[in-house]
């Protein structure tokens, strides 16, 4: 069970990857020209169809049907049956959506309901077929889901029950599969596998064969009747048939003899007369083969499955012909059709583009080009590359200490320690540049917010991004993605007005707000613009006096300061608590999650003419710029980001309350003091005030002034994580390996200034 | 040409599984803590190395010693001695650290030193004694004769989580106390 377990998996995380690309699309879909929609609509289509198959063969009944009823939608877009218009798009979102649910508990996915979806769908394709509204639907579940979508139309009305029964058990070449295929030398075959039979015979396991095909040439479309069992029990011994079309450099016998398959097994096909529309259906095939047809792709019109025609043949086509007189034998077949399709499945196998402007137009999409060059890696392994690069930049440094020590001969052996240097940093980069991912996907992710809240919100919107190539490491992406969500939220909602205000205030009607994201430095900026109302300062005053968020130095708030009010906790100026936001949880959680990052927010605004909101983010969290300082005999780090400054107090500076809280004037500020070597429990060299340094840090808006013997240096380490068995230290975050080889601790600065108010 | 065939890989492959089990078994590193010696199964032992500069984490029992840095790894460090409540000694070059690990946590164990891998048969073994003085007794899992002389056998995840230890994450503890 563990194994079809992780079928499942894998099946569920390949088909979400789909889905990210078809949201994508669906979104673009009628935006632009009508040659890009097609190419969209193709590739939304064969992503569906490639979930649509693998559901089919793994049994997930209602996975596969609500593609099938989404392919119909598609095919029906494809063939213009069905007008383009944004309920479409919405129908469309909606379908994607409930499939995306049904992946991500693949095992329970047969219990969701998918009538009503399908019934959009379905009401969709009948309304611009039979030009009836929501009157004659079809239930998607008395479909046939295997049916290929070409033949949805037109069979479901006239072709008569028999033929479905044995079109059923032929294999179907479609159009789609030929077309784009450049075959100057190569020779296009149909095989015919008895995978039963070939164990038994040959003792070629199913993998055998397929590697076996893969070395002699391209698999194009493959099928496989499974029988109606479970897969991971035991094969039925009854016959187990594959078709494939299949390109190879080898000739008809040359290829019987490699593979193992008798002559009749093996079809030459003459991909100009196949394709040639005018060509006679009898004359395509050789006439005692009669388990193939061919499908016209349906733009040809040509609806109807080419049949060769039927003529008694050799062995093994009778095997099969007799099937669907003999349907006892296949105990499935005699049950509804839906069931005995489940088994069935249709592999698309990436076809390459030969046509160098569809190609470089697939890659620069980044969808189906140049996948084959990428492996998955557990995230898991990646970290550990990643700290063992750590460990020998470490060591790497021990040793040219080391060496620079002791060495007579230090040319020669500086060089090649210089050299040393050079191949492990580069190493490092490539080991950190491995967990980097764009932000293209999370951005998508806005885009799809976008045009769900405006239509919610009533309002018009539309979002541009720029810079979504811009690298961050994965787990830092993950972690701004709802921060981001919470800004786009807020745009919306409080930023962007109604059309009519827009309008009476001389703006466009539609609202923008642009993202934008680039490096600089060691960081990433990201900037949400929107052209909105702007903050109304006044109203955040008011607010924040009665949420009594309001700091006591009010009259000294700059702008900046008012503006950044709004990311106070509980803070909130929509009396009305809206769908979208304004539940007083937003921002605040926003600069929250951004600092947990060692990242920051900001936000500038001018009134009438917009926010910006602008985050900085650094790239890793595996690697942290930090100051060490010394207390005693133990050596700390603090993240660069939360220091402000550090000093040698004056005396005068310090001022000593009642209960003994020492307490330090900086210009007009009073910073309270913590005592490392206290609360730490160590022996420092200095109680003195004067005689130590001082370093002012800062998380939020709270200061406090951390007390250590000495500062050693600035130094960019690796982040390590505590060992659970001591993980309950409070006041720290991680480790880091110093140098000497010996273990500094991380200060986290936020945990003091609490331990500090205790 | 010999050929191999595929069996004998396999039955070659089993039999190294076995033994290697079998050096496992009834194996324990001894070491020494003043006059006495103690043991642990030697298959919780991943390695023994040097004394080295510790680093001191706040907020932990005395007896949590602090982190070392043991080839880019970081673990936690425990002195036996304190956790037995012995007196304390200066560390010398005899002095070693057992990295231990029981389930998914890696220790290392500050011992006076080490003294040999010992085989002590399962009907060797007694049980620890029901009374006895001193704190130790709780982490003793069996005594075990060799010859005339006595090695306390520990119970090391006892040592590692007993109620005074500190206080591991949830799942972590349920792994552990086996």
């Amino acid at each position: 069970m563990d194994y079809s377990q992780s079928i499942l998996e894998e099946f569920a995380t390949e088909s979400l990857e789909h889905l990210e690309h078809v949201e994508n699309d669906i979104l673009l879909l009628f935006k632009g020209e009508a040659s890009a929609d097609c190419e969209r609509i193709d590739r939304i289509f064969r992503s569906i169809h490639s979930i649509k198959g693998a559901a089919g063969f793994l049994q997930l009944e209602q996975i596969a049907d609500l593609s099938h009823a989404l392919e119909n939608l598609l095919d029906g877009l494809r063939l213009e049956k069905v007008k383009a218009a944004p309920s479409v798009v919405n129908v469309l979102l909606e379908g994607s959506d409930l499939l995306r649910i049904m992946l991500s508990n693949v095992e329970h996915s047969d219990e969701a309901d998918i009538s009503q979806v399908c019934e959009h769908l379905n009401a969709l394709l009948n309304d611009s077929e039979t030009g009836e509204i929501f009157e004659n639907r079809i239930p998607i579940l008395h479909q046939q889901p295997e049916q290929a979508p070409a033949e949805a139309f037109a069979a479901s009305a006239s072709a008569p029950q028999a033929e479905h029964m044995e079109t059923e058990e032929k294999f179907v070449i479609r159009q789609s599969v030929l077309e784009n295929l450049s075959l100057a030398e190569d020779f296009l075959y149909v095989l015919r596998y008895d995978f039963e039979q070939l164990r038994k015979t040959a003792g070629k396991s199913p993998v055998t064969v397929i590697r076996e095909l893969l070395a002699a040439g391209e698999i194009l479309d493959a099928e496989i009747r499974t029988g109606p069992g479970n897969l991971p029990e035991a094969l039925p011994e009854e016959p187990l048939l594959c078709f494939a079309v299949y390109a190879s450099f080898l000739d008809a016998e040359e290829l019987c003899d490699v593979l193992d398959l008798s002559e009749s097994a093996v079809v030459p096909l003459n991909l100009e007369k196949i394709m040639n529309p005018s060509a006679d259906p009898a004359d395509l095939f050789p006439k005692d083969v009669k388990w193939i047809s061919f499908e016209r792709s349906s733009l040809s019109g040509q609806n109807q499955p080419v049949s060769a025609p039927s003529v008694p043949g050799t062995l093994e086509t009778e095997t099969l012909g007799s099937k669907p007189e003999t349907p006892e034998k296949l105990p499935e077949s005699s049950k509804p059709e839906k069931k005995s399709s489940a088994g069935h499945s249709r592999v698309f196998y990436n076809k390459k583009f030969t046509d160098p402007e569809k190609k470089a137009l697939a890659e620069s999409e980044g969808f189906m080009g140049g996948r084959q060059h990428d492996i998955r890696i557990d995230l898991e392994k990646l970290d550990l590359l990643v700290n063992l690069v750590g460990e020998l930049v470490i060591a790497e440094s021990m040793i040219t200490a080391r060496c620079n020590h002791s060495d007579s001969d230090s040319q020669e052996s500086g060089s090649s320690s210089r050299n040393l240097r050079r191949i492990i940093s580069e190493l490092q980069d490539v080991a950190m540049s491995m967990r980097m991912i764009p932000l293209t996907q999370t951005f998508r992710k806005m885009s799809r917010l976008v045009h769900d809240l405006s239509g919610k919100l009533g309002k018009s919107c539309r979002l541009e991004i720029a810079g979504e190539e811009t690298e961050l490491d994965k787990s830092v992406i993950e972690q701004i993605t709802d921060p981001l969500l919470h800004i786009i939220r807020n745009c919306l909602d409080h930023g962007i007005e109604s059309s009519e205000e827009r309008k009476a205030a001389g703006k466009s009607e539609s609202g923008t707000i642009r993202m934008e994201a680039r490096h600089r430095g060691g960081e990433v900026l990201i900037r949400i613009s929107d052209d909105g109302r702007g903050l109304d300062r006044e109203k955040i005053l008011a607010k924040s006096a009665q949420r009594g968020i309001l700091p006591e130095e009010r009259m000294r708030l700059d702008r900046q300061s008012i503006d950044r009010l709004i990311f106070e906790p509980g803070f909130s100026t929509v009396d009305r608590v809206t769908d979208v936001s304004g539940r007083g949880v937003g921002l605040d959680v926003v600069k929250k999650n951004i600092e947990k990052l060692k990242g920051r927010v900001d936000v500038r605004s001018a009134m009438n003419e917009g926010t910006v909101f602008i985050l900085r983010i650094p790239l890793t969290l595996a690697i942290i710029d930090g100051m060490l300082i010394r207390v005693g005999s133990s050596c700390y780090t603090i993240p660069l980001l939360s220091i402000r400054e550090s000093f040698r107090p004056a005396a005068d500076q310090i001022i000593a309350t009642v209960d003994g809280q020492e307490i330090i004037k900086i210009r007009e500020e009073l910073i309270p003091v913590i005592r490392l070597h206290e609360i730490y429990k160590m022996v420092p060299d200095h109680s003195e005030l004067e005689k130590g340094i001082l370093i002012h840090v800062a998380s939020g808006r709270e200061n406090i002034c951390l007390f250590a013997d000495e500062i050693i240096g600035h130094h960019q380490t690796v982040i390590k994580r505590m060992p659970n068995y001591v993980a309950s230290a409070r006041g720290i975050s991680g480790c880091t390996i110093l140098s000497s080889g010996e273990v500094s601790l991380i200060l986290d600065v936020g945990d003091l200034i609490e331990m500090s108010g205790e | 040409m010999h050929t191999i065939k595929e069996t004998e890989f396999f039955d070659d492959d089993l039999y190294e599984d076995e033994d290697d089990e079998d050096t496992m078994k009834d194996k324990y590193l001894t070491f020494r803590l003043g006059k006495e010696v103690y043991g642990i199964e030697i298959c919780h032992v991943i390695e023994i190395v040097g004394i080295q500069k510790i680093t001191e984490v706040p907020d932990m029992p005395d007896y949590v010693r602090g982190v070392i840095n043991l080839r880019g790894q970081v673990i936690p460090v425990m002195d036996v001695r304190t956790r037995f409540r012995m007196a304390q000694e200066e560390y010398n070059e005899r002095t070693c650290v057992i990295v231990a690990r029981i389930g998914d946590t890696d220790i290392g164990l500050v011992v006076d030193r080490v003294e040999e891998v010992a085989d002590i048969p399962g009907e060797n073994l007694s049980p620890a004694p029901k009374v006895g003085k001193g704190t130790k007794n709780r982490y003793i899992k069996g005594l075990g004769k060799i010859g005339e002389e006595v090695k306390i056998i520990l119970d090391v995840s006892r040592l590692l989580f007993d109620e005074e230890g500190p206080v591991p994450l949830p799942e972590k503890a349920e792994e552990l106390s086996l």
